[in-house]
Formats: C-alpha cells, sequence, structure tokens
C-alpha cells in the first residue's frame, strides 16, 4: 500500500520519438501548495495530465493515495481536479446548466447538486447571473465557472494546469486566495509560467527541465542556493571609474555592470565594510547590498545548470 | 447520505440539452420533404407533359417507395453530418476533457452520443413519415400501412448502421468538418452501389436497400430477419470498433502538449 497524497516513480513519457517526461520520480504527501515550473516543453503538461489520468505513462507509475492511476480506474479520479490550461466549456449552457451537469458527471445525486453548486459558486466567488449563458462569459469569468466545477465533488488533490494564466491582475490574486484556502487542507500542484505567483505561494518548488525532474526544494532553499556571496552598489554618476578602482582593489574581483548595478565580488565577507567605507570616500553611493538574483536569473541558472 | 447516481445520466442531460435544438428544425425539414416528394410526383407530368406517356399512373404505393428511397440517401447523408460533432467536433472545442475527466467509461460516452443522435434523427424521420403518409392519403389514396411501418422499421435498422458509421469516422477525424465530408461521402458510395444491386439474385441480400424494395416485391419473413440480423451486427462491430479506438486514443488531448 502506498502513502497519501501523489506518488511519481520513474515516469517516462514518449509521443513517437520525442520524450516529454524522463525518470521523473517525486513524492507529494502533506497538504499545502506545491509549485511545477519549467521552460516551454519542459514535460509539465505532460506530467499533470499523466497523474489526472489523461495521459497514459510510457514507463513508471503514479499512484494517488495509493491507487494506481490508469484510464480505467475511475476511484481515482473521484479524488482529483484537474483544472486544465485551455480547456473548453459548453457554449451553450448557462453556467448553472454547466455545473450541475459536471456535478453529475461526477456522480453527486440530483437532491444535493443544487446545495454543492450553490456552495461552490459561493465559494468561488461566481458573481454574475447563474442563468448567464457559457459563451458570453469573459475570460475571468470562465477560468472561475472552471475552477468551480473542479470543486464539485471534493476532490483531496487539486492539479491546477497555468490556472493563473490570461487572467488581469484582480482575478489572479482572487483565484490565489482560493489556492491558498483549498490548500489548507488539500494538495493543490499547480504550474505556472509566473515565477512570482509560484515563489510567494508554493511551499515546494519543483524544476522540469527537458522532462527531467531537476530541482526539488522549498523556495528559500533554492534562492539561497543560488546565492553566489556577490553585492551590488549604485551611484549617481560614475560607475566605470568605481569599476576601474575595484579591478586594482586587492581581494575583489568586478563581476561587471547589470542595469546600472556594478557586481562586485570579495574573498571573504570581511573584508566588505573596508572596501565599502573607501569607495565611499571618493565616489557617492546611492544603494549597496548582497546581490540576490531575480527569480528569473534563478530559474535560468537552474535549467541552465542542468 | 443518499448513493451516487450514475454519472452517465448527466452526460445524456448534456447530449439532451445541446441536440434539443436540431429536433425541430430537423422534423420540419423531413416534414416538408415528405410533402415535396409526394407533391412533386403528382406535379411532375404537369410540369413536364413529355413525361405523361413515360410515366406509370401514380399509386399511393409508388408515392411511399419514391420517399422511402429518398430519405435511404438523403436522410442518411443528414444523419452522419449530424454525427460529425459527436466526438471531433468536442476535440476540437477541447471539450472532450470535460467528460474525459469524469469517471464515465469510455464506452458509456460513445454509447450516449450515438442514440442521442439516433434518437433525433429518428423523430424527424417518424415526423416526416407521418406528413408523407398524409399527403399521399390525401392527394393519391390509402398506402399500405403495415408495408409503410416494416419498411420504416427496417430504415431505421439501416440508420443505425449509418450512424455507427458516422461515429466511427468521428472518433478517428481530426476535425468535425473532416469527419462529416468524409461520413458523407462513404454514405453516398454505400447509398449509391447499393442501389445498381437489384438483380433478382442480389436483391435478397441487399440489406442496405431493404427498405426500398419492401415496398417493390414481396419477401419471406426469414430473409427480412436475416438481413435485420445482419445490419445489426453490423452496426454492432462498427460501435466495437469506435469503442476500442476511442479508448486506445492514448493521448486524447495530444495537439495541447
Amino acid at each position: 500500500m502506498k502513502n497519501h497524497g501523489i506518488e511519481i516513480e520513474n515516469l517516462h513519457k514518449s509521443f513517437q520519438d520525442i520524450q516529454a517526461l524522463r525518470s521523473v520520480t517525486l513524492k507529494i504527501e502533506k497538504a499545502g501548495l506545491y509549485g511545477l515550473i519549467g521552460p516551454n516543453g519542459a514535460g509539465k503538461t505532460t506530467l499533470l495530465k499523466c497523474v489526472s489520468s489523461l495521459l497514459v505513462p510510457t514507463a513508471g507509475e503514479v499512484y494517488i493515495n495509493g491507487s494506481l492511476v490508469e484510464p480505467k480506474n475511475f476511484a481515482v479520479r473521484k479524488n482529483i481536479g484537474f483544472l486544465p490550461e485551455d480547456s473548453g466549456l459548453y457554449e451553450k449552457l448557462t453556467a448553472k446548466q454547466f455545473l450541475h451537469i459536471m456535478a453529475g458527471m461526477h456522480g453527486i445525486p440530483k437532491e444535493e447538486r443544487k446545495k454543492k453548486v450553490k456552495e461552490v459558486v459561493e465559494f468561488v466567488g461566481i458573481n454574475y447571473p447563474p442563468s448567464k449563458v457559457v459563451k458570453y462569459l469573459s475570460t475571468g469569468q470562465r477560468r472561475l465557472l472552471l475552477f468551480a466545477s473542479i470543486l464539485l465533488h471534493d476532490p483531496e488533490i487539486l492539479i491546477l494546469d497555468e490556472s493563473l494564466s490570461g487572467l488581469d491582475p484582480i482575478n489572479r490574486e482572487h483565484i490565489t486566495k482560493l489556492m491558498r484556502k483549498l490548500a489548507e487542507n488539500r494538495i493543490v500542484l499547480f504550474s505556472s509560467h509566473i515565477l512570482a505567483d509560484i515563489w510567494r505561494l508554493c511551499e515546494k518548488i519543483f524544476v522540469l527541465s527537458q522532462g527531467e525532474l531537476i530541482v526539488e526544494d522549498q523556495p528559500e532553499n533554492i534562492l539561497s542556493k543560488m546565492s553566489d556571496d556577490s553585492y551590488f552598489l549604485t551611484v549617481t554618476i560614475g560607475l566605470e571609474a568605481i569599476k576601474e578602482y575595484l579591478e586594482t582593489y586587492p581581494k575583489v574581483s568586478v563581476i561587471g555592470i547589470q542595469n546600472d548595478k556594478l557586481l562586485f565580488k570579495t574573498e571573504g565577507n570581511s573584508l566588505i565594510s573596508d572596501v565599502i567605507k573607501d569607495i565611499m570616500n571618493d565616489f557617492e553611493i546611492i544603494s549597496f547590498g548582497p546581490n540576490i538574483p531575480d527569480l528569473d536569473q534563478i530559474f535560468t541558472r537552474m535549467v541552465t545548470a542542468s | 447520505m443518499s448513493s451516487k447516481t450514475n454519472p452517465v445520466y448527466a452526460l445524456i442531460k448534456k447530449e439532451w440539452l445541446y441536440n434539443r435544438g436540431r429536433i425541430l428544425p430537423l422534423s420540419i425539414g423531413l416534414a416538408i420533404f415528405g410533402i415535396l416528394t409526394v407533391g412533386m410526383l403528382m406535379i411532375l407530368p404537369d410540369i413536364l407533359p413529355s413525361l405523361e406517356g413515360l410515366m406509370p399512373e401514380l399509386t399511393p404505393e409508388m408515392a411511399i417507395q419514391s420517399y422511402m428511397s429518398n430519405i435511404n440517401s438523403i436522410v442518411s447523408i443528414i444523419a452522419v453530418i449530424l454525427c460529425a460533432d459527436a466526438i471531433a467536433g468536442e476535440r476540437e472545442k477541447n471539450t472532450l476533457i470535460l467528460i474525459r475527466t469524469k469517471p464515465i467509461p469510455i464506452y458509456s460516452i460513445v454509447l450516449t452520443k450515438l442514440f442521442a443522435r439516433y434518437f433525433i434523427i429518428g423523430i424527424g424521420i417518424i415526423v416526416g413519415t407521418l406528413f408523407a403518409y398524409l399527403f399521399t392519403l390525401w392527394l393519391v389514396g390509402p398506402p399500405d400501412i403495415l408495408a409503410l411501418l416494416l419498411s420504416l422499421a427496417v430504415y431505421i435498422l439501416i440508420l443505425f448502421v449509418y450512424i455507427s458509421i458516422g461515429m466511427l469516422i468521428s472518433t478517428i477525424a481530426k476535425s468535425q468538418i473532416s469527419a462529416g465530408a468524409i461520413s458523407a461521402g462513404v454514405v453516398l458510395v454505400i447509398s449509391l452501389v447499393t442501389s445498381f444491386l437489384t438483380s433478382d439474385s442480389i436483391i435478397n441480400y441487399n440489406a442496405f436497400q431493404l427498405s426500398t424494395s419492401l415496398l417493390q416485391r414481396s419477401f419471406t419473413p426469414l430473409t427480412i430477419a436475416l438481413n435485420c440480423v445482419a445490419l445489426f451486427i453490423i452496426a454492432c462491430i462498427l460501435i466495437a470498433i469506435t469503442i476500442i479506438l476511442f479508448e486506445s486514443e492514448k493521448e486524447p488531448v495530444r495537439k495541447n502538449i
């Protein structure tokens, strides 16, 4: 018997001659928000679809709450709420009809459906009339409707593929709040291109590159691992002059100028205060501090390193 | 806590909500078709006086036979075109994923979609035949109601085969338009080829023209039964192939990857 949650063992998935996933192994046991990032074509959607039983792995296994995920194992589907990236909706139906039909397709009895739909609509915050026909809904409204539809059967695991993409900041923040709330007692695994979202929301991040899981860690650990003990400083004028000055300074190596910032490293952290004092004698510094790479830089470094 | 209901009911409801709008136009269209078929036979000698000597006098049986012959080709094509959206259309609109993430077996998806379309077209044909019958009764005379009902029943079975063909092509086609075009082409070929197989030695085995042939000549009950069983088996085989192909589609959402 496998553990509670999601367990992926040595997963491979190929499409003809393209290997989309290579030996992916990961385990998520406790409730929380988990992020999946990777460049385009890294295999994020393929991985999420394998977990949701929409794709059959070429090799390896996926377990949800101890049950093997396979297309005919319907018990697994009852535990999963999968929000596809670009799923269509039944355009001719009203929002209410759509939710009732989705609830029915999950086997929710007719007498419970009305209550369940009402609960989910309130939770998700659908504020347009339920009689509105789906084809007249905006992108944000459609996303909320789809989001509501995957909560109807109260799944223990939520798989969200690019759930925040294409949304305006207000809707993004709204769905983010919902995800946080849902993650209090559920596993929420989501992929996003927006690194800042993943970084601020997730307690653990999985980085995929060319079908391989290259990093699996907490955001703060990744950040500290990716920091290179360098410093930055900015000045009003004379950045080139400081650069030349520091190049002659013993035990200091200049990395270069990036976006009006001079980046440099010292041999040992104790030296930094002396270096700054000396610079301040001759130049006017605006800002100074440890050079923490931005998310894009971290992401690029991780992928490049792999 | 009440027990869970069968998810297929929700799928049936979705198919009903989505397809019910087709019933009225189809029924009206086939009613007009029924009226026109009989009406045209009535006025043809007046429009083209040169045909007067060539055409035998119009009988109720001739009118009904002409109607059955026409629906055998035209309605069958309409039927398969209506099936094109069943799988290919949903795949194209990316809504198939909504069903495939639910605990619904593939065979239930295929059968629900098939019977939803069968039901809608069936209603249209019954309405069309009713109008053809009433118009014949009014303008020409009373046709043999039993022969008409038997012919209609056989045609509904033939339609089952055509709809199965439509479903199969919808499963393998890349788009709704290509599914409709290919299905229409296949039905047209079957209709044309079987309409020429009318010699005495073959007619007893020409199941696809049985609904028309029944109004022209007499068949033994055994021959009718054998043809019906053959049609039913062909439809079942086609449905089984559709289910297998749909099930073996390991990448149901491949285009998004």
